[in-house]
């Protein structure tokens, strides 16, 4: 999906203005709200108008201000997967699933039903009415609903934030496959860091209307690392819980990590770390209060804010830790020095169940 | 009244003597004027409009200080609201029969006066009324005829009557618009929705409406004679200021105003 | 017999006039509906104000007004003399006409209401999905829009039916063709016919109370399902 938007708009209390040019099939746009995201968004499905500019999509001018061109929403084929879901109330799931589904040209038609169905899992269902749906089953619906009408780029305005964690990164997987295996490009919008990481590859960040950043969203959660209270977020795989010593012993790529009773009730699952939480050791500390201690090597540092991110290769696992530059002057951290890393067990907090990512 | 002020100019006089001349003087005043300030309440026909508004601003100039309030309307309409305690002093109706009616229920305080006698004429502003009779009517050209209804309007009944008389009501059936009152039939005609009109004489020769077309007045043996008649009710039976207008309807002043608005007086013929 | 037949006939004509003034409003009230729900022009205020109208203008004034408009003299009456059909007062079709303009409100407010409740979203959500505008009109906002259809389409039906000071105006109270029931009520009454005049209400309060309270309990009963 090649994408080009370069539009102008403004507003009484702010001014929007993006020149960006975009690849991929798995794009996110980042930005906290009333930063103009979803104003660029809408502009790109065609209920907003631009004051200037133009966007091209796959090689087709969707607007051009200076050629007059603005199709209407229902000819650009783009679908939208917004925060609340916006079934039809008086469509049972079936009906919605096929609504746009109906209205696709023929020719157009690569989505099969029963296999969407079945990806999404809705078989159960397809006969229920929309408002006895959870919150969870109707974004599924609602994502169902947009592909099956076979477009050729999905928007999804938040379509997680109103979901709680579990369900969050349940659906994640749901999205990102279904995406894949039907071949449809998409636009994700969400001011969470981490799903961005999870959900796209390519990031446009937005501030006050403006395009602050277009990079991947690894890089941009490293560049953003110094500014924000939580730090970057290490996200991990764990799994292969046992029970030592009241504690719950996971398996990590990178070894062993012992979390805490309390956050840990099951088998496995995805779980944050934040890069504040690591501290670390020039020389192996001989006895620590904190129940985690990985020997690890250096690989890179990156400046972020007035903090230092430092990549850490532990075994078969990467972790980034971030400390004051007057630190790493003390103890003399460098790419290829090895140091220890202390882990509280009580740092850890889950995300999700299903390990994802 | 201990004002530096009065001591000054009022030497030695007795405040509270003051106050007793001053509310003296107040009270003969109010009195006088209140032994003046009446008020009564008017129900008349549609059809005296023009009349009684200068009847009554005559005898206001023989009994100034008083209030005359009068409400135009149709003569079956006020029967019923009086009937069911309406507060009008005096009621002057366009069909005698209606006074009659409340006298017989016992809620007059007069006796029933007949003030005029009511007469219909055809009436157009677009055609040439004097020239006519009822039977150009069916002039194919006529296709709406204004007449007031017959079932509860004194003009429209006569109206009927005449047409019935001369042979024309059910041929002309299908040319009737029905007006609610005499001054909606007038104003049918009036507006052009209907070509011609069976109105009351009171109003054709109106300056309002004769300016705008003559017309033909419709013999009195086609119909039943359209008594009018009023009485005092029983609320205003103890105004004497009603007394005294009820006496000024039969004074010369009134009766000539009456007659200059083509009201036929009791006893007399219609002029032209 | 109850009611004698020229009471039938002024009922059945009052029931085909409000009949034909709701279909007509249907058609000319949900576009004018439509637009001010949905409009962000500075005029909108204006037009909504201007159908509020009739709301507030006494009937009667309106039906005066009407009466000179459509007469031979208005620019209606010349507007009908140009087509070449006679003038409005007097003809059933002149009554529609001045009802269309005094329960225009009655039927524009609650689809203006009704549509303003579904909001952008779900109009924004079929155009996505590749509805036109009509399309998303026709298979979105009217099956939400259904009570509101209901309730303007009753509120106008009975609001005609209950007409009278526009019609006395502009009728001229011809059986068969303008003595509709409110004014043959009101000239039973001023001919003191006052039995028929009850009788006549009668029926007219009972068939207008039993169609409101249909009305009402189909409401609550969608609520409920809802």
């Amino acid at each position: 999906m090649k994408l080009s938007m370069k539009v102008q708009k403004k507003f009484p209390d702010f001014q929007l203005s993006a020149d960006v040019a975009l690849s991929g099939e798995q794009i996110g746009i980042f930005g906290k709200s009333g930063s103009g995201k979803s104003t660029l968004v809408s502009m790109l499905a065609g209920f907003v108008k631009p004051d200037a500019g133009e966007i091209i999509l796959d090689g087709e001018s969707l607007f051009s201000s200076s050629q007059g061109i603005d199709i209407r929403p229902e000819q650009r084929r783009i679908a939208m997967v917004f925060q609340q879901h916006c079934l039809f109330p008086h469509l049972n799931v079936h009906n919605n699933l096929l609504y746009g589904y109906k209205r696709c040209p023929v020719e157009y038609r690569t989505v099969n039903f029963d296999t969407l169905v079945s990806v999404l899992k809705l078989d159960p269902l397809l006969n229920r009415a929309v408002t006895s749906l959870s919150g969870g089953e109707k974004q599924r619906v609602a994502l169902g609903r947009a592909i099956l009408s076979n477009p050729r780029l999905l928007l999804m305005d938040e379509p997680l934030s109103a979901l709680d964690d579990e369900l969050r990164f349940q659906i994640i997987p749901y999205l990102k496959s279904v995406s894949e295996q039907f071949g449809i490009p998409y636009l994700f919008i969400s001011h969470s860091l981490v799903e961005m990481r999870l959900m796209t590859d390519t990031v446009l960040a937005l501030e006050k209307g403006e395009v602050t950043a277009c990079t991947d969203s690894e890089q941009l959660a490293r560049n953003r690392m110094g500014d924000t209270p939580v730090g970057y977020i290490n996200l991990l795989k764990l799994d292969a819980m046992t029970e030592r010593q009241g504690m719950c012993a996971y398996r990590w790529e990178g070894g062993e990590m012992l979390l805490s009773a309390g956050n840990s009730d099951t088998a496995s699952g995805l779980f944050e770390l934040s890069s504040k939480d690591i501290i670390l050791f020039k020389r192996h500390p001989e006895a620590i209060s904190a129940r985690n201690l990985l020997e690890c090597s250096v690989e890179s540092m990156f400046q972020s804010g007035r903090k230092l991110g430092i990549q850490l290769t532990c075994g078969g696992g990467r972790l980034v830790a971030e400390i004051v530059p007057d630190a790493a002057r003390e103890l003399g951290v460098v790419e290829g020095t090895t140091v220890f890393a202390a882990i509280k067990a009580s740092a850890f907090r889950r995300l999700s169940k299903t390990a994802v990512g | 009244m201990k004002s530096p002020v009065c001591r000054h100019y009022i030497q030695r006089s007795n405040p509270v003597k003051l106050q007793r001349i001053f509310i003296s003087i107040f009270l003969t005043l109010f009195f006088s004027t209140a032994a003046h300030a009446e008020k009564i309440t008017i129900a008349a026909a549609a059809d005296l409009k023009f009349a009684m508004d200068e009847i009554i601003t005559g005898f206001k100039q023989e009994h100034p200080g008083n209030e005359l309030n009068v409400t135009y309307g149709s003569s079956g309409k006020f029967h019923t609201q009086i009937k069911n305690g309406a507060p009008f002093d005096i009621y002057f109706s366009a069909d005698i029969a209606y006074p009659r009616e409340l006298a017989k229920a016992g809620m007059a305080a007069s006796e029933v006066k007949p003030y005029a006698v009511g007469r219909i004429v055809l009436w157009s502003n677009s055609l040439n009324a004097t020239k006519m009779t009822l039977a150009n009517l069916s002039d194919p050209k006529i296709t709406k005829i204004a007449i007031a209804n017959p079932k509860h309007a004194p003009y429209g009944k006569r109206a009927e009557e005449a047409l019935k008389a001369s042979g024309l009501w059910d041929k002309l059936q299908a040319k009737f618009v029905f007006g609610e009152n005499i001054a909606q039939t007038a104003q049918y005609v009036q507006s052009g929705n209907a070509q011609i009109g069976i109105i009351a004489l009171s109003l054709a020769v109106n300056p309002e409406l004769a300016k705008k077309g003559g017309y033909y007045l419709i013999p009195d043996k086609l119909h039943n004679p359209l008594e009018q008649g009023f009485i005092i009710t029983k609320l205003g039976a103890n105004k004497p200021l009603v007394k005294k207008f009820a006496d000024y309807m039969g004074s010369k002043k009134a009766r000539s105003i009456m007659t200059r608005y083509g009201f036929v007086l009791p006893g007399e013929t219609a002029s032209k | 017999m109850i009611l004698s037949d020229g009471d039938l006939q002024a009922i059945w004509l009052t029931l085909r006039l409000a009949g034909v003034v709701t279909a007509i409003l249907l058609l000319i009230g949900t576009p004018v509906a439509w637009w001010l729900a949905h409009s962000r022009s500075w005029f909108k205020g204006l037009v909504g104000a201007v159908v509020a109208l009739p709301l507030v203008l006494p009937p009667s004034v309106l039906g005066f007004y009407l009466l000179l408009a459509m007469g031979p003299n208005g620019p209606v009456g010349d507007l009908t003399k140009a087509l070449g059909i006679e003038t409005l007062p007097f003809t059933f079709w002149g009554l529609v006409v001045a009802s269309v303009f005094y329960s225009f409100p009655f039927m524009v407010q609650p689809l203006q209401n009704a549509f303003e409740a579904i909001g952008e979203r779900p109009l924004q959500v079929a155009a996505t999905l590749g509805a036109s505008k009509l399309d998303a009109f026709f298979s979105v906002a009217l099956p939400l829009s259904r009570r509101g259809f209901m309730t303007a389409s009753i509120l106008t039906f009975a609001h005609t039916v209950g007409e009278f000071g526009v019609v006395l105006m502009i009728g001229g109270n011809i059986p068969g063709v303008t003595r509709v029931a409110s004014v043959q009520i009101y000239d039973h009454v001023e001919a003191l016919e006052y039995s028929q005049a009850h009788r006549m209400a009668a029926i007219m309060l009972a068939f207008s109370f039993l169609v409101l309270l249909a009305l009402y309990l189909w409401r609550s009963d969608n609520r409920k399902r809802d």
